[in-house]
């Protein structure tokens, strides 16, 4: 992942290659069913368009959905890094 | 396409098949992750060699592949009988920068008191330790430096902490911590596969590292031995040429010289030949002696049994003296040898004469037989709460990285044999163990070769009071 990309959009790229690591690339048609989620398929990196709290609620959601509880640990695992760096108030409560 | 709408298969269930599956391949995702870590556990254990480095490779690999708050290595000092933390790292940013601040092996905690150590005495239970929070998990003056407000958050996330004792076969190495804001008492079995694997490979790792350590010890050890062991043969060497060359020299002489009377040759020789050989004896006697009672100084003056008699010495009078028994040789080889006397007279230091006279004599004699042209001059001056000797020649000069060895014993410059053969490699030890029994220093310094030489005798004016 690019560092010098901004550090939204970084969250939501770290919740869909971490769910790629386990459902393959079903994680990212299940973003790309997102609105507000813009994807670069070439080069397999995902950028928030929209409102940045919506969006992540409605990515990690599509998950949740799917996959219940668990996926939901996943992507906090996976912004765990990046949490800190990321203003509270864009931030899902299912994420913190 | 979901997978209900792909194989009608009613919604609740093929949600529940998914969350299985995605379970199932969380698991394996894991599985993954822990085989990359160990991976690259295995590549650190196989590149680095210091154990240092390794760990601080090792906690950092861990505590990034598998987001932990804090991931600290620490081994055990069996000489100090305490757990040496030699690294820690986070996943977190800011708790990593002061994690990183502290040095290898800075924090240290008696093996009888972290909890870690009576875990690793107690040996045979190899388990992990679960505890809440980070209690007792570090020393005290790591935890206090957690009350940083800038790192406080972090640590108080901290939920839970295991502590992996580190094992070679039965020998106790170190321990592992793991410290992370989930809980680590409800981890998964391939959760607990995966800390197991990591805690096998880290042992082994600084198992070997250790190895490499205590090999790499006693190679210095050797080493150093040996050049002790040789520096001891020099010794022996030079001791043996002084015996061979310098006693058996004047003996032989004095030897012919009883046979020849023995045989009533030396009444028929002229008297003029009688004279010199009468001469020589006389001085082969003499460098005898000399060379007898240097190595009976040496023996008294190592082995600390002196008896000074202290009493009041005004330092110019001596070197005056020394002069005068010197000055018919250096007039002989056309040296001058000053005496630059202080314009007021030094004040008295605390000294036994006899001994002092025998420093001064030996320097003074030392100088005019390492002096081809020029001279020798001597001056005097007060220094701290001592005066100070300066004698300074323009001779041959020292080699400066030969001038350290030349206070030993049975040691003489690398070109003493040009000018003279006699000395007993014993003048400078002696020299210099006399100043320094009278709490004193002999300072040697030269240019180099051919720049002349100047020996520096420091004395203080007081002697310290026997308790």
């Amino acid at each position: 992942m690019e560092k010098h990309m901004d550090i939204k959009d970084r969250v939501a790229n770290e919740i869909i290659k971490e769910q790629e690591l386990i459902i393959g690339p079903l994680a990212w048609r299940e973003a790309g069913k997102v609105s507000g989620l813009r994807l670069d398929v070439t080069a397999h990196l995902a950028y928030i368009d929209g409102d940045v709290k919506a969006v992540l609620e409605a990515l990690v959601g599509r998950y949740e959905r799917l996959f219940g509880q668990l996926s939901l640990d996943v992507c906090r695992d996976a912004i765990r890094p990046l949490i800190a760096k990321i203003p509270e108030d864009q931030l899902p409560v299912a994420l913190r | 396409m979901t997978l209900a709408e792909d194989q009608n298969i009613p919604e609740g269930e093929s949600l529940e098949v998914n969350r299985e599956l995605y379970k199932r391949n969380t698991e394996l995702a894991v599985r993954i992750k822990t085989l990359a870590l160990l991976r690259k556990l295995d590549e650190i254990s196989l590149s680095a060699l210091s154990m240092d480095i390794m760990a601080r490779e090792i906690v950092l690999a861990i505590a990034v592949e598998f987001s932990y708050e804090i991931v600290s290595v620490a081994i055990v000092d069996e000489k100090n009988n305490t757990l040496d933390w030699l690294a820690l790292a986070s996943s977190e940013p800011e708790l990593a920068a002061i994690l990183s601040e502290f040095p290898p092996r800075t924090i240290k905690d008696s093996v009888n008191n972290s909890l870690a150590s009576v875990h690793l005495i107690a040996g045979t239970e190899k388990q992990p330790v679960f505890v809440t929070g980070i209690e007792g998990v570090f020393p005290h003056e790591l935890t206090e430096r957690f009350q940083d407000t800038n790192i406080r958050g972090a640590i108080e996330k901290i939920h839970s902490s295991i502590l992996c004792p580190l094992f070679f076969g039965q020998k106790a190495l170190g321990v592992l911590t793991l410290s992370s804001d989930r809980n680590l008492h409800e981890l998964s079995t391939y959760e607990h596969e995966a800390i197991e694997g990591v805690v096998s490979l880290t042992s082994l790792a600084l198992y070997k590292a250790k190895i490499y350590e205590d090999l790499q010890r006693t190679t210095k050890q050797l080493g150093d031995a040996n050049k002790h062991l040789k520096e001891l043969m020099d010794v022996k060497t030079e001791f043996l040429h002084i015996a061979s060359h310098q006693l058996r020299t004047p003996l032989t002489s004095l030897r012919g010289f009883l046979e020849m009377q023995a045989k009533g040759e030396f009444d028929t020789l002229p008297v003029e030949e009688r004279r010199e050989l009468q001469n020589n004896m006389f001085s082969g006697a003499t460098q005898l002696n000399s060379i007898v009672n240097d190595l009976l100084d040496a023996m008294e003056l190592e082995g600390g049994n002196l008896n000074f008699k202290l009493e009041q010495v005004q330092v110019e009078t001596i070197i005056e003296e020394s002069i005068k028994t010197l000055k018919l040789n250096y007039d002989k080889k056309g040296l001058s040898l000053v005496f630059e006397k202080p314009s007021t007279p030094l004040p008295t230091v605390e000294a036994d004469p006899g001994y002092l006279r025998q420093v001064f004599l030996n320097i003074i004699d030392n100088a005019e037989k390492y002096t081809a042209k020029g001279g020798v001059t001597v001056k005097t001056s007060i220094k701290d709460n001592g005066i100070e000797v300066a004698i300074t020649d323009t001779g041959m000069g020292i080699d400066s990285a030969e001038i350290p060895k030349l206070f030993g014993k049975f040691v003489r410059g690398q070109r003493s044999e040009q000018v003279h053969t006699d000395g007993s490699g014993l003048g400078l030890f002696i020299i210099k163990k006399i100043v320094e029994e009278h709490n004193g220093h002999v300072i040697l310094e030269s240019a180099g070769i051919d720049k002349g030489t100047t020996f520096r005798v420091e004395l203080p004016l007081k002697q310290p009071q026997e308790s």
